[in-house]
């Protein structure tokens, strides 16, 4: 690389950099339509205890069904898995008791701000029939008598999937008890209707096209996206297996406190400042380098953050990121101590130094960050929905900040060299005085430096 | 290295960490020991808003895992204008009665007259009518702050709001993690690397563990991330200690009898000046977010700057004598496999041989930490070399 295109290569990712941290904070109307493009930072979801959200608390209804807690606890888990499946994995979903003694479920919902949503989110908890003739709505009794199939005993969940020909369908999947209900109902009425009743109104009609007896169908129609999505939802909230009535719906706030965004911000901006100044005076120019592709790396990771569906911050979240900071700036020390070492040890010129201190530093590097790459690839499968933001946040960071080092931090070094390839004082680099003298000097006797490695026994 | 380094470092540049080892591995055990009488006491005496006998109290097992009470506050537009001044003055009265308050969130209604403050804390008994009775007694203290609003108290019991498999499912994660990152260090280092690797790794997570016992940290749903967080840091660290023992047994590859001892004294020596800078700059950020943040943000940030100096520890001043001690002992009893067979099966061996099986068998069955010491019986002396290795120039110099 020479001189020029050192430069422009430095002044790309200076441009990059400030583009990136700009387009991160500012919100403005995009011209001629009626959007508005807001600030990638400010998109990023905030879990439950940094920005409160929404709670709703629904009373479980006493029925004439056994086994009303094993039902309850299903509930409990079948909303907890819709909540997941939005993309609300740190909302949380718990059992309790109000003063009147009765069972309540309690679900709060982070960073939505209107209580209807939640609803929406969950679906409004109803009943689910399956029928082979037509019911006057509201006739539940008749429904009950009717159905063959009932949601809370036969349906296991409902999803929008495709069909063969990449057309939007909502997939329903059957319990065992349900599968065999179902395999007879369709094979002995193949071609005829069924009635879908959600609450006792019918929503559906769809034709029995085949017999289905794995228990897995799918309703097809010419949907859109959304009107599977809705479809699939209610549904899925039939098959809660208790009645459930709706006590109260409130906004709650953040549990950490109203500004625990702003403190979060604060305590990460002078914790990076403090890095940034670390690394200039421990390292000098190389530390500015490493500055360079950390500013690189903040705002990469902010705008994966952003973007990413499942990274939804919280207080483990914002440890996940914490970590992969440190480990950004811990591979740019690994490697300029490399460096260092190797042009004190060597007579090399500055640029191959910092050539074979990369080199070197490499395989320790890639090691040290696979191992929790693998961490967090397992905790992001196996997890609960709660450590699962955790987990994806953990990945980004990690896989960005080995980009970081590696790949930024020698590129921008790349570019120093041609401007400056002699300065000791810029690079903070130094020869050892020779080393084996400096080591006796220190510590004559000792085994600092000769190490015997092989020991086939002097004295015998 | 300059002198601004300070004379620490200085120091630790001819320190050596297996001359120690003995004394490191003393100050997990006494922490673990601390940490049981804590639980102990406290749990048997009931101190410090401990019930008395609940074993998960003297842990601190957290409102997430365990459940509570949800005190409801409803204070109507004085909600929004002095929001911390309610909360204050309830918190006290309820911690009167000798619980403690986990969090506390504002509730705003579409109705702004129902707007209230809600409060959760743990129930200090294990008995529901002992709970009700002492909920009723808290609704009516508080409630006689606010006379003018009659019956705007309610209290609800809730659950465990961490999903009851959050547990299950974390330590289902954490030894298959485990098992794959071993597995991963098996193949790129050596097999006593990943076990000692390993190793390192359990006494974090026990030691932090022990730590925030000690130091009273609740633990809720944020400290299961935590804890894998520092795991994910502390296995980085011993890892690229391991770096350098790798790159330093390269040359060595097939010898007998590796000074293992020096090579992980150099291995730690060369990293440490990159384990204090990582550990510092990755500290430094946490610090400040404990020390700006509210009591919620230093109950998360206690637990991680504790796991990230049992992880510096553990990588620096275990986790390298580990490895020396295990790989000299693997090698020793390989060594011991692979001559009992040449001496059963081959027993005209000649030269030198003969004196091998009974005595080292049994120096090594008396001595699991080897030395260098008993080799000397082991190996035929034909000749008196002794391999210098040097960091100037990576070549072996002959010395008689």
């Amino acid at each position: 690389m020479n001189k020029k295109k050192s430069i422009i290569v430095l002044s790309v990712v200076a441009i990059f950099i400030i583009l990136m941290a700009v387009f991160a904070v500012v919100s403005f109307p995009i011209g001629d339509t009626v959007y508005d493009y807001t600030g990638y930072a400010k998109t990023i979801k905030l879990g439950l205890e940094m920005s409160g959200g929404v709670s709703a608390v629904y009373e479980v209804l006493p029925d004439e069904y056994e086994d009303l807690d094993t039902r309850i606890t299903g509930t409990i888990s079948s909303m907890q898995s819709l909540l997941v499946s939005k993309g609300y994995t740190e909302a949380t979903v718990s059992k309790g008791t109000n003063s009147n003694g009765n069972t309540t479920i309690r679900v709060e919902v982070p960073d939505v701000d209107d209580p209807e949503r939640v609803l929406d989110l969950i679906g409004r908890p109803a009943s689910l029939y399956f029928t082979l003739e037509k019911v006057d709505d509201e006739d539940i009794d008749k429904l009950k008598e009717v159905a063959f199939i009932n949601g809370r005993e036969h349906l296991e969940t409902a999803y929008v999937t495709t069909d063969s020909d990449g057309q939007y369908a909502i997939g329903l999947k059957f319990n065992d008890e349900g599968a065999k209900v179902f395999a007879t109902i369709t094979s002995e009425n193949t071609g005829s209707s069924t009635y879908i009743y959600v609450d006792g109104k019918l929503i559906m009609q769809p034709t029995i096209q085949t017999a289905i007896t794995n228990g897995s169908a799918i309703i097809t129609g010419n949907y859109t996206y959304d009107s599977a999505y809705e479809y699939a939802t209610k549904l899925q909230s039939g098959t809660f297996g208790v009645t459930l009535r709706q006590s109260e719906v409130r906004n709650i706030s953040a549990t950490l406190g109203e500004n625990s965004v702003r403190i979060a911000l604060i305590a990460g901006a002078i914790g990076v400042g403090l890095i940034f100044l670390f690394m200039i005076l421990v390292y000098r120019g190389l530390g500015l380098a490493a500055d360079i592709a950390l500013c690189a790396y903040i705002v990469l990771l902010i705008w994966f953050c952003a973007v990413l569906p499942w990274v939804q911050l919280t207080l483990p979240g914002i440890a996940g990121i914490l970590l992969s900071i440190g480990m950004a700036v811990d591979g740019n020390v690994i490697i300029f101590e490399r460096i260092k070492n190797e042009y004190g040890r060597s007579s090399k010129p500055i640029p191959s130094a910092i050539k074979e201190g990369f080199r070197r530093s490499t395989a320790a590097i890639i090691d040290g960050n696979v191992t929790t790459l693998i961490g967090a690839i397992v905790l992001w499968v196996l997890g609960s929905s709660t450590v699962v933001g955790f987990a994806v946040t953990l990945f980004i960071g990690i896989i960005l900040s080995m980009f970081t080092c590696l790949v930024v931090t020698r590129l921008i070094l790349k570019c120093f060299v041609p401007l400056n390839s002699r300065s000791e004082k810029f690079y903070g680099l130094k020869r050892y005085p020779d080393a084996t003298d400096e080591e006796e000097d220190e510590k004559p006797a000792d085994d600092a430096d000769a190490v015997p490695v092989v020991v086939e026994s002097e004295e015998a | 290295m300059a002198k601004n380094k300070g004379n620490f470092l200085k120091y630790m540049k001819n320190f050596s960490v297996t001359k120690h080892a003995k004394q490191f591995g003393i100050a997990p055990f006494a922490i673990l020991i601390v940490a049981l009488i804590v639980i102990v006491v406290l749990g048997t005496t009931g101190l410090g808003g401990v019930r008395q006998g609940s074993y998960t109290d003297a842990v601190g097992i957290g409102i997430d895992f365990e459940g509570g009470t949800i005190l409801t506050v409803t204070l109507g537009e004085e909600v929004n204008t002095n929001y911390e001044e309610h909360a204050t003055a309830i918190i006290n009265k309820i911690e009167e009665y000798g619980v403690k308050v986990s969090n506390y969130q504002k509730q705003i209604a579409n109705n702004p007259e129902q707007n209230a403050i809600q409060f959760r804390y743990k129930n200090i008994s294990n008995d529901d009518d002992a709970i009700n009775v002492l909920n009723t007694k808290i609704r009516e203290e508080v409630n006689n702050l606010y006379p003018d609003l009659p019956n705007n108290v309610r209290y609800e019991s809730i659950g465990a709001t961490a999903a009851t498999d959050l547990l299950n499912k974390a330590g289902i994660a954490l030894a298959v993690s485990v098992a794959l990152i071993l597995v991963y260090i098996i193949i790129r280092f050596t097999l006593m690397s990943g076990f000692a690797a390993v190793i390192a790794l359990l006494h974090d997570v026990i030691i932090m563990f022990a730590l925030t016992v000690i130091c009273r940290v609740q633990i809720n749903t944020s400290y299961v991330a935590a804890m894998i967080t520092i795991i994910a840091y502390s296995i980085n660290n011993t890892i690229i200690v391991f770096d350098r023992c790798r790159e330093y047994l390269k040359p060595l590859k097939g010898q007998k009898n590796i000074d293992y001892r020096g090579i992980a004294d150099m291995a730690v020596r060369d990293t440490f000046t990159r384990s204090v800078y990582t550990t510092l700059t990755t500290m430094v950020t946490v610090a400040f977010l404990a020390i700006l943040g509210g009591e919620a943000i230093r109950q998360f940030c206690v637990p991680i700057i504790l796991g990230l100096v049992a992880g510096f520890f553990s990588s620096v001043c275990l986790a390298a004598p580990l490895w020396a001690a295990m790989s000299a002992s693997f090698d020793r009893t390989k060594e011991k496999y692979a001559k009992r067979n040449e001496v059963s099966y081959d027993k005209k061996d000649p030269e030198g041989e003969e004196q091998v099986p009974a005595k080292p068998a049994k120096n090594n069955a008396d001595k699991p930490v080897p030395a260098k010491k008993p080799d000397q019986g082991k190996k035929p002396n034909n000749n008196n070399t002794v391999y210098k290795y040097s960091k100037k120039n990576t070549q072996f110099k002959k010395k008689k």
